[in-house]
């Protein structure tokens, strides 16, 4: 407990003097904003280009923004959450930083459960934050059929959990790789080459991208073995996160 | 306070560590000297923790080290041969976290970087981000840090290598206070001079193995083995070929016109030597008895050691 609280506030120390959060809520909630806008204009921008009346090609209201902008979150702003965390244990590792904790009989596990509380906290209130702002702009700017905040929120949990898999994804990566760029691209490697397989057979009810499609018709209905199954692996892969870290072999 | 005993560290087919043994006396300061890559660091990290090891036993205060681990890392101090903090932390800011998560308040954690600080005597930038330090600044707050939970024994893995004189006397001044409060510190080191300076016992690690264990006086008195240093206007090598010979020199060493007469026996020396010397009619410039210090011990145990 005293390393998990220790943890927590280096955590928030850390990322905030590294702009960590600011990177975050730029790289999420930009394109809240941006993908309204673009999908007004773009269809009138090709229009001038063309001059032709392209509106049938385009079907656009404002539930296809909020899908846009889903697809956007697990394209872009992944990406960037992923990037930005990849390095918080192997960091740690290869530049000796946990000499001091560790020789003063810090808890691997709390320092987990911290990092993964934090970084876990962040990015759920980033994407509920970019989801609210989504919502509000694609309200503005766009008009036609309508998803309600009840199902948007819906959504922004379903992304959040899918979210979370890859943070915890990132973590263990993070404590077995030396660098972070390397743990970062490898959980990437293995989230997007999971999407195609989650197609498949059994997977179409367990694997977590199921979440995302979920996300997309903005209901709960049928999720219950993948957010089941999505729970248990974030468990397990912390889990073995911790036993990766009180295993590791600290050398100062 | 700290006993050793058939210590091995294996990585892969490379033996770090082959089996060494020693203790460590409550209130000593205790030298483990030896050279880059002997198995200092290794040994250091075994004992703050840090890594595991293959065969042997720890006891730290008659407890198992292994079984009482986390309690027994509360106790001690650690200061790593290059230090590294959340550089983007002030001093304040990391005692404060390193304080948390040894379990102390609010106000033990402020009162308690005050005196640390004033003991290192980095209190003046103390709200300069840590990340700024120069090496000296570095080392020592290291040793305020490992400091702040008050423990009974410390650690200090080569604390002077990288500094320049004035830092390293900084650091030796500090060690030498620290034990005149009674704490007991194992302490690392491949400079001589510093182990003459605040030791009193010591270990020479070479190899993985340790060569000798000590106490300063006792080792100086077994092992100082006389040397004569003769210097002469030629005639140098054949002088040399006469010593060689005899059964109460141990060694003779020829460095330009200058003869080191390494003697076994001091006694029959200070009658025999001069009288060869003079027979030998060669001109002599200086002839000189020089007590041999811990570097020659050092250099004998470890390069020579058919003559322990
Ligand atoms: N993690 C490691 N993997 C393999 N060999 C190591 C490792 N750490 C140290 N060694 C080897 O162990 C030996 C002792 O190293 P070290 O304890 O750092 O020596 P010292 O601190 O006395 O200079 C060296 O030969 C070094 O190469
Ligand atoms: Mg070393």
């Amino acid at each position: 407990m005293r390393t998990f609280k220790a943890y927590l506030k280096k955590e928030v120390l850390e990322a905030a003097r590294q702009y960590r959060y600011l990177i975050i809520f730029i790289g999420v909630v930009f394109f809240a904003i941006a993908t309204p806008i673009m999908l007004r204009l773009l269809p009138k921008l090709l229009e001038a280009q063309m001059n032709a009346d392209l509106s049938s090609f385009f079907t656009i209201n404002r539930r296809t923004a909020i899908q846009n902008y889903i697809g956007d979150l697990v394209e872009i702003s992944y990406l960037i959450i992923i990037l930005v965390f990849s390095g918080t244990l192997s960091d740690e590792l290869s530049f000796r930083k946990l000499v001091f904790p560790y020789s003063k009989g810090g808890s691997p596990a709390g320092m987990v459960f911290a990092k993964f509380l934090h970084n876990s906290l962040t990015t759920v209130l980033a994407v509920f934050v970019g989801f609210a702002v989504n919502y509000y702009y694609a309200n503005i700017v766009i008009s036609g059929e309508g998803a309600s905040i009840n199902e948007v929120m819906t959504s922004a949990l379903l992304v959040s959990l899918y979210f979370l898999f890859g943070i915890s994804l990132a973590m263990i990566f993070s404590s077995l790789l030396k660098k972070g760029l390397t743990a970062g691209i490898v959980t990437l490697a293995v989230s997007y080459s999971m999407i195609p397989l989650s197609g498949l057979g059994v997977l179409k009810k367990l694997a977590p991208y199921n979440l995302i499609q979920a996300a997309n018709k903005f209901s709960m209905e049928g999720t219950l073995p993948v957010i089941t199954a999505t729970i248990i692996m974030i468990i397990a892969i912390i889990a073995l996160t911790c036993y990766r870290m009180s295993r590791v072999e600290i050398i100062s | 306070m700290l006993k050793v005993e058939g210590l091995v560290k294996k990585y892969k087919d490379l033996e770090v560590l082959k089996g060494i043994s020693f203790e460590v006396e409550k209130g000593s300061v205790y030298g483990f000297l030896g050279r880059n890559g002997a198995g200092k660091t290794t040994t250091m990290n075994i004992l703050t923790g840090l890594i595991d090891f293959n065969k042997g036993n720890i006891a730290y205060n008659g407890k198992d080290f292994k079984e009482n681990k986390r309690g027994i890392l509360r106790l001690i101090g650690y200061v790593p041969q290059e230090p590294v903090f959340y550089g983007y932390m002030s001093a304040y800011e990391y005692l404060a976290f390193m304080g948390e998560l040894s379990g102390m308040s609010i106000n033990s954690i402020r009162l308690r970087s005050e005196e640390v600080l004033d003991i290192v005597g980095l209190r003046e930038a103390a709200k300069r981000k840590v990340g700024g330090y120069s090496g000296g600044m570095k080392q020592r707050f290291a040793i305020a840090v490992s400091l702040f939970n008050s423990p009974e024994m410390l650690f200090l893995d080569e604390p002077t290598s990288a500094l320049d004189p004035e830092g390293r006397m900084e650091i030796l001044k500090l060690i030498n206070d620290l034990k005149q409060q009674g704490m007991t510190i194992f302490f690392s080191t491949h400079i001589l001079n510093d182990i003459e300076r605040v030791c009193n016992q010591l270990s020479i690690l070479e190899a993985g193995n340790i060569v000798i264990s000590s106490d300063l006086r006792s080792l100086k008195d077994k092992y100082i083995k006389p040397i004569y240093d003769i210097e002469l206007e030629g005639g140098v090598k054949e002088l040399a070929e006469r010593l060689q010979g005899l059964p109460w020199i141990q060694k003779v060493m020829i460095e330009n016109s200058k003869i080191a007469v390494y003697v076994k026996d001091i006694e029959i020396s200070k009658q025999e030597l001069i009288k060869i010397v003079a027979e030998s009619g060669c001109n002599v410039i200086s002839f000189n008895l020089r007590k041999s210090d811990l570097e020659d011990i050092f250099i004998r145990l470890v390069n020579h050691n058919e003559n322990i």
